[in-house]
């Protein structure tokens, strides 16, 4: 087994390390603090990692984008959190479209949306599958129940769709350029026969963004709301065949969700961990209680000893499963890495919380913020869902 | 736990006539209630998704109120030292 690094991956992660300690993480805890749904957002940093191919990095090298492989996306996530988690996803949430405009947008469509995506350093993109009343569901929908999953509605109107309902909790919804969007065309049958996956550009008729999200955590990170009223698509902006569902009018690629998007977050969280082990051994080293070094009370000890070995395992984990991906490879573990990840990275944060004592909770916003970052896992993704889910892959 | 650690405080001879243990039960009992919070609070917020991590609810700040719980006067893992030394009958010495 080798772990080494090839010139590329390394030159993404030396890149992705100077941006983070340089940009990144001087703004981290400022636009953190900011109080609101949206002020904490800053296009400044967006076009500035825009600028060394961070929001394009997954385009393919055919298109014109740096076509860095799956290890070297895992770095440069892990490198970017550990700057700022949510600027890290900022840049990321890019990359999953990406894959899938790659893999199952016609030409037609990639000239129309790829190439504006490449050209603009404030083009974002984000994926509105779930809705008010619908959220998990969407993930493991009960078989065959028209009933379950996504209600937005998709009528055919001549060589239109009209679109009308509501999306919620959106990546990027207050900023993007562009959206994919699950909607029923068919509401009488399950949302495998009866969904369909339209491109929504922002400006389409009938479209608006509606509330965004003031969050706990990823204060930076943008979440909100789609609304659809009388919204016109033409025919050509379908992805796939009408009627087959988000996972198969991918053309079965689902490095938009399940694969590349449970190693995206599993990556951002080991970046968090770095940070957090870094903080805890600084304030160990330097802060005394009792007449001592806080790095000198074996309760101190064993907090630095669980951190390091939990983020170790962490990055492991993270860095076969890229592997694997870069391999052609998919199993399980890219699910299963992702709750793993929401796992350590909760118990990593508190833990430097607890070695930072009072002051970490109260005091230190950088402590308390990395606690309400991680939380913030749990909430992404159905990650309950998921771990029932993942059963299914498990031979 | 809380009710006996408080009911203990008001009767200290019961402590004395060896009725009940001479373990520092308010301390017991503000971990084991740091704990609870947490987890509850983690667990309520997680049954309500998306909204659990949304500053228009409550539930967030409830997660945060056990942080602050938990962190009160010593860290849980200096608490439960203290738990332990008390049941081993350690006297620690003071520092200078």
């Amino acid at each position: 087994m080798d772990f080494s690094l090839n010139e590329e991956q390394r030159h993404w992660q030396q890149e992705a390390r100077k941006f983070a300690e340089e940009v990144l993480r001087p703004a981290s805890v400022a636009r953190d603090q900011i109080e609101g749904g949206f002020a904490p957002w800053d296009w400044d940093i967006i076009e500035a990692g825009s600028k060394l191919g961070f929001r394009t990095l997954a385009v393919s090298k055919e298109w014109g984008g740096p076509g860095a492989d799956f290890v070297s996306q895992a770095i440069v996530m892990a490198e970017l959190a550990k700057g700022d988690s949510a600027m890290s996803k900022a840049f990321s949430q890019n990359w999953k479209w990406s894959h899938l405009i790659s893999v199952a947008c016609t030409d037609d469509q990639k000239n129309r949306f790829l190439k504006p995506f490449l050209a603009d350093h404030r083009y974002v993109m984000g994926r509105g599958i779930t809705e008010p009343n619908s959220g998990s569901d969407n993930r493991m929908p009960p078989e065959d129940d028209p009933k379950a999953g996504y209600r937005l509605k998709a009528v055919k109107d001549g060589n239109e769709w009209v679109l009308n309902g509501e999306k919620c909790f959106i990546a990027n919804g207050s900023v993007g350029s562009l959206f994919f969007v699950d909607a029923r065309s068919n509401p009488d049958v399950n949302i495998k026969q009866g969904g369909t996956l339209f491109m929504v550009p922002k400006g389409t008729p009938g479209f608006r963004i509606g509330k965004v999200f003031n969050k706990r955590g990823w204060r930076f990170y943008q979440n909100a709301e789609l609304i659809f009223e009388n919204a016109r698509l033409p025919q050509e902006n379908v992805v796939g065949a009408v009627g087959t569902g988000s996972v198969k009018a991918g053309k079965g690629d689902t490095t938009g969700g399940d694969i590349f998007g449970d190693l995206e977050l599993a990556a951002n969280a080991l970046g968090v961990c770095d940070d957090a082990v870094e903080m805890a051994m600084a304030f160990a080293r330097s802060h005394k209680r009792a007449g001592k070094y806080l790095m000198e009370h074996q309760l101190v000890q064993l907090c630095v000893h669980e951190m390091h070995m939990l983020t170790e395992a962490l990055r492991s984990y993270v860095m076969r499963t890229a592997w694997q991906h870069d391999a052609g490879s998919h199993s399980a573990n890219a699910g299963l890495v992702m709750n793993y990840s929401t796992d350590i990275i909760q118990r990593v944060t508190r833990l430097n919380m607890k070695v930072h004592g009072a002051e970490g909770c109260m005091m230190n916003a950088r402590a308390d913020k990395l606690v309400r970052d991680a939380m913030v896992w749990t909430h992404l993704a159905g990650d309950t869902v998921q771990r029932i889910k993942i059963l299914k892959r498990l031979k | 736990m809380i009710w006996k650690a408080a009911w203990t405080l008001d009767h200290p001879e019961a402590v004395a006539g060896r009725s009940v243990s001479e373990l520092p039960l308010h301390v017991i009992a503000r971990v084991a209630s740091a704990e609870a919070v947490h987890e509850v609070t983690l667990l309520a917020a997680e049954c309500f998704g998306a909204m659990g991590v949304m500053r228009d609810m409550p539930l967030q700040k409830y997660v945060n109120d056990g942080f602050i719980i938990a962190h009160s006067e010593d860290t849980d893992g200096a608490a439960k030292l203290q738990i332990a030394e008390s049941v081993a009958g350690f006297e620690r010495k003071l520092a200078a």
